[in-house]
């Protein structure tokens, strides 16, 4: 896959180590900055460019970072065609994870989800929740996940653009 | 403070108990619905009612609460509009950052994931946490409104 990467200060090294470990998966990696670590930089600055490349189809999809990467996923769910999943830690559901009933134990569900429910195409990581460990797991596990296809979940995605004020 | 509320079907029951418990603790509420359990709605459609009502509501701290099985899918629908900042509540340091880094104002609860003890911290670290104010968060906050235009 053609991989957007981007990041502000708070995943700068982080995210270095994730896009090694994601061509050493066999994905391109196409970088959106920063080049140089910048304590005061602004988020919205390198994620709306790496947003748009995923909304256009320039890149299949985008890892983002920041310290809670709430703000980046705000940034990047502005995009019309974006769809940010959030992920800062394993947490197990307590009840039915589907309309069929499912009941899942696995802490990294939500990984899943956001790509069997919502075709999630960007996934925004907090950097300072995260360990490096946790973020490879979730990042393969979030890129080796299909979407469902099932008409009610392509009937959401579909309102997610056309429903206005 | 007035809050918005609205949920889709895996998020009707917990709305039903905020509900309650907001207006017990004196919180000016208003349900956005959906007004009975459809176990075939559509979440981008109250995300949109929710946004609509705080846009045109002239209050000075107007917020939204939005609640399905993950949250994810709302946060999307919500961010989709400007002035809106929506955050999935995972837990109270993440709503906290949040608050405090992106005043946000629209929380949206994983139903799924989370006891009722720990939606009413997540809540209430989400209601009582002020926006710091730094001048760098409302720079980022503006570029939100402003930049995704340009570019």
């Amino acid at each position: 896959m053609i991989i957007a990467l981007t990041t502000d200060h708070a995943g700068f090294d982080a995210l270095k180590e994730l896009k090694v470990f994601l061509q050493d998966l066999g994905h391109e990696c196409v970088d959106y900055g920063p080049t140089q670590f910048d304590a005061d930089d602004d988020y919205p600055v390198y994620i709306f460019p790496a947003a748009h490349a995923v909304a256009e189809g320039t890149c299949q999809r985008a890892i983002i970072m920041g310290g809670s990467g709430q703000g980046e996923a705000m940034a990047a769910n502005r995009v019309p065609g974006v769809r940010a999943a959030l992920f800062y830690g394993p947490v197990t559901a307590k009840v039915a994870v589907d309309a069929e009933g499912t009941m899942s134990d696995d802490p990294y569900e939500i990984i899943k989800l956001s790509r069997q429910h919502n075709d999630a195409n960007v996934l925004s990581l907090s950097g300072r929740f995260l360990s490096l460990d946790e973020m490879k797991y979730a990042l393969k596990l979030w890129l080796d996940t299909p979407f469902s296809g099932a008409p009610r979940h392509i009937r959401r995605i579909d309102k997610l653009d056309s429903v206005s004020l | 403070m007035k809050i918005f509320i609205g949920a889709d079907h895996n998020g009707y029951d917990l709305k039903a108990t905020l509900v309650d418990y907001l207006k017990r603790g004196g919180y000016e509420v208003i349900d956005e619905g959906d007004a009975e359990k459809h176990p075939d709605d559509d979440f981008p459609q109250f995300a949109a009612k929710v946004v609509q009502a705080m846009a045109t509501d002239p209050s000075s701290d107007v917020r939204g609460i939005l609640i399905t099985g993950g949250g994810q899918g709302m946060a999307m629908a919500a961010n989709r509009f400007k002035g809106i900042r929506a955050c999935v509540g995972w837990n109270q340091d993440t709503v906290r950052d949040a608050r405090n880094d992106n005043d946000c104002n629209v929380l949206c609860i994983p139903a799924r994931n989370l006891d009722f003890e720990q939606v009413v911290g997540i809540l209430q670290t989400w209601l009582m946490t002020p926006f710091s104010g730094a001048p760098r968060y409302k720079r980022r906050i503006e570029m939100l409104d402003e930049l995704g235009d340009l570019l």
